[in-house]
């Protein structure tokens, strides 16, 4: 990973390729590479689907070695959506193979005039733009398996669906699974859409005669290794819960908790959970001649993802997560595995946020459009997405717009993208971190439950109240860090409560760089990263009244706690402060 | 909810976790209330000390986290709700004890101010995720109640091959056959009080 490929797509007389060294971005990767240079190098007032935009797309500090859960990809921009940073990343082939070919970015620039359509060819021998206007309007699964047909099964591939062509606000960007499936998605804040303004269709990363990722010290590496996949292998967690599982393990606990929005957040309980949980949804995949236990990509040993198939045993989709499921069962009060797997396969196909796109579902049915609990509507709805109506154009430009036009007063969104599954009333850390993180309503902004070893910012008292602005400002910095070496965030778990396979997280990187960082060195990174961030938000114009929750989670408490979100103004703005 | 009439049934080990949705939105065991969390696990469900400490790190009781089981009282009429440890964010905040229980804020349980009355009663109890294969069997094996109308529905919604291996009503062995033909069952007003056995329950 020592160059960087930028690529013109504006450029007089059609796309032009430059490669340069790598730079000051040298020994980073994932977040920090995206963060970095977006801030550096796009114009903060620009518009997110303008020329003056940059799709930075970046693999992680270990992608393509022999590391375990070392293949997240990161995925940077001006978000349309939220009109802050973006950063939005992916497990998939795609880091692994990009980084092995050797880039630590490719740079999407400018934007071309005309109707043309291009994909991106990159392999060890170059960089290739090539017009393909046979692509045009065609969704992520006939696309993989046309191009399939051009370049083989030996590649990974990233690709817009026809959301992501429209420049709708929600569109992704998928990334293709060892099957080649496009199920893993850089899926939040619009991303998609800004690779669809660069009018890129499709890139094929081909790392044919390339080699892993040499480590400076492949014994040290080597070792450091097997103890951080023993590590995960044998937490509870990472070993055993998401392997059964998956993340819609959550299910049944956050309802148990009070903390599962139902119905547009206006209950924290949903009586149909049992029916959405994980271990339903893990029961009907393994009877159905499908799979509870499978990796996104090649190396990962959690493997918390599966196999959905439907009740003829014909593949559907691959498991979806949790916040899928909460998106598209409980927030719109549907009670029913297939119908949410039906929609976790078009948004993955038209290649939008299942966040977003199951939260604007739910909005709609709180305007009145259809009844919450409406199977069939609500696969109407995604409808018209695919077809590209005024309507599904609506819909998929998000909730918050989604709110707007239909007159909707109570939308859950902070800087204009929609809440995950989580409601901050009752959990009210996470709410701080929905309304300070740079990402817009963002989960996995605060998610390295790591703090307590890196000890960010000091130890904190858990009992105290300013404890969860404490305890949000220091999963920011070390989920920011995480982030930026490309691992996936579930590592987090076994790290938390395993100090030596942290350590071993840290010999890994230090063997492969031949450096010496700390537990300080990431938190300073992840402190770099975020003031990056937050500097670029500042020039686009955000400011502390930009890092609210929705006034209505301050007045209406939600059922069964009956709280509401109690945090003060000068407790968020005090979450910067270090 | 008190068992009037009781259930016996004798199935094949791996058709145990038919019941396991049963567990998921909670059943109804009887207990005496009165106890901590930890002695209602230990002394009346049978469940190993250890067990509890290392695979029991989520808890709920009333839909508030439980911090510690050995302060947490039991009340007649509980929901009280049991799971492995849990990832993300949340599930970490939601652990018993965990270092981020302050991001839940009110929603940690208390006792009430009037310490509960030690007597024989019912509460709600729930299993989730890895410890619905571990405990789900012993619970079995002590006895769920149910209505007799969800008992039917439950019926009614598995398979035809149910190869169930005794069966008895009210301690009275009866042919296998009148479990799935329904003949002979309480009306759907009575409670039931089932025990299921596989012949392999955790000792």
């Amino acid at each position: 990973m020592d160059k960087i490929v930028r690529i013109d797509m504006g450029a007089k007389g059609g796309p032009k390729v430059t490669t340069e060294p790598v730079g000051e971005y040298a020994g980073l990767g994932g977040r920090a590479v995206t963060s970095l240079m977006v801030s550096k190098e796009v114009h903060p007032l620009c518009h997110p689907l303008g020329a003056e935009n940059k799709l930075v797309i970046a693999p992680g500090m270990l992608s393509g070695t022999t590391g375990a859960m070392t293949g997240r990809l990161s995925v940077g921009c001006k978000s349309p959506l939220t009109g802050t940073i973006k950063e939005s990343n992916a497990g998939g082939q795609a880091a692994q193979v990009l980084a092995r070919i050797g880039y630590a970015a490719i740079v999407l620039e400018g934007k071309p005039e005309g109707d043309d359509l291009y994909k991106i060819h990159v392999s060890k021998d170059g960089v290739k733009v090539i017009v393909d206007n046979s692509l045009k309007l065609m969704d992520n699964y006939p696309l993989v398996a046309k191009l399939r047909e051009e370049y083989g099964d030996k590649v990974a591939y990233m690709s817009i669906g026809s959301a992501g062509e429209r420049q709708l606000y929600i569109a992704s960007i998928a990334c293709t699974d060892p099957e080649l499936r496009p199920t893993r998605h850089c899926g939040r804040g619009g991303v998609g859409a800004v690779m669809g303004s660069k009018r890129v269709k499709a890139i094929i990363l081909d790392d044919a005669g390339c080699k892993q990722r040499p480590p400076q010290d492949p014994e040290k590496y080597r070792d450091a290794n097997r103890k951080f996949v023993e590590g995960l292998r044998k937490h509870p967690v990472t070993g055993e819960g998401l392997p059964a599982y998956g993340t819609n393990v959550l299910t049944n606990v956050l309802n148990e908790a009070g903390g599962y929005p139902t119905r547009n957040f206006k209950s924290g309980v949903f009586e149909g959970s049992a029916k959405l949980s994980g271990e339903a949804q893990a029961e009907l995949e393994i009877k159905r001649g499908g799979s509870a236990t499978h990796g996104c990509h090649r190396g990962c040993v959690i493997q918390c993802s599966g196999i959905y198939n439907d009740k003829d045993g014909n593949y559907l989709t691959k498991q979806p997560e949790y916040e899928t499921v909460w998106s598209h069962g409980g927030h719109c009060g549907i009670d029913d595995l297939d119908t949410v797997a039906q929609l976790d396969f078009m948004d993955d196909n038209f290649g939008v946020d299942t966040i977003d796109m199951g939260v604007a579902i739910g909005v709609a049915m709180d305007a009145g459009l259809i009844e919450f609990g409406d199977r069939a509507g609500a696969i109407r709805l995604m409808e018209e997405v695919g077809k590209g109506t005024p309507l599904g154009r609506i819909l998929a430009s998000g909730a918050d717009i989604t709110g707007k036009v239909f007159g909707v007063e109570k939308v859950p969104t902070v800087k204009g993208q929609a809440m995950p599954a989580y409601d901050p009333r009752p959990i009210q850390g996470i709410g701080v971190t929905y309304a300070t993180t740079t990402q817009g309503a963002d989960h996995t902004a605060g998610y390295a439950i790591a703090t307590n070893i890196l000890k960010v910012g000091g130890d904190v008292d858990p009992l105290k109240t300013e404890g969860q602005i404490e305890l949000s400002r220091n999963l920011q910095i070390a989920t920011a860090a995480i982030d930026s070496t490309g691992m996936c965030l579930f590592i987090a778990f076994a790290i938390l409560d395993q100090p030596e396979t942290f350590q071993a997280l840290l010999d890994m990187l230090n063997a492969f760089y031949g450096t010496e960082l700390t537990g300080d060195g990431v938190v300073a990174l992840g402190k770099t990263v975020l003031s990056a961030e937050r500097d670029f938000n500042t020039r686009a114009g955000f400011t502390a009244a930009h890092d609210r929750l929705p006034r209505y989670f301050y007045t209406d408490p939600i059922a069964p706690h009956n709280q509401v979100f109690s945090m003060t103004d000068e407790e968020l703005d005090s979450v910067y402060n270090w | 909810m008190q068992g009037g009439r009781s259930i016996e049934v004798q199935l094949a080990p791996e058709l145990l976790r038919i019941f396991f949705p049963l567990f998921q939105e909670g059943v109804e065991v009887e207990v005496k209330s009165g106890c901590t969390i930890r002695e209602l696990l230990i002394e009346q469900f049978g469940i190993a000390a250890e067990y509890i400490s290392t695979r029991i790190t989520t808890v709920f009781v009333n839909h508030r986290a439980v911090d510690n089981m050995d302060s947490a009282r039991i009340y007649d009429g509980a929901v009280l709700a049991l799971s492995g440890a849990m990832p993300g964010l949340v599930g970490a905040t939601m652990r018993s004890g965990g270092f981020y229980a302050a991001m839940r804020g009110n929603m940690t349980y208390r006792n009430e101010a009037t310490a509960p009355e030690v007597k024989s009663g019912t509460i709600k109890l729930k299993l989730f995720n890895l410890l619905l294969p571990e405990l789900g069997p012993r619970l079995l094996s002590r006895g769920i109640l149910l209505s007799a109308a969800r008992w039917q529905e439950f019926l009614t919604q598995q398979p035809e091959q149910l190869r169930v291996r005794g069966y008895w009503l009210d301690g009275r062995a009866l042919p296998v056959d009148q479990l799935r033909a329904g003949t002979n069952l309480p009306a759907a007003t009575e409670v039931i009080k089932l025990k299921v056995y596989s012949g392999e329950e955790v000792a």
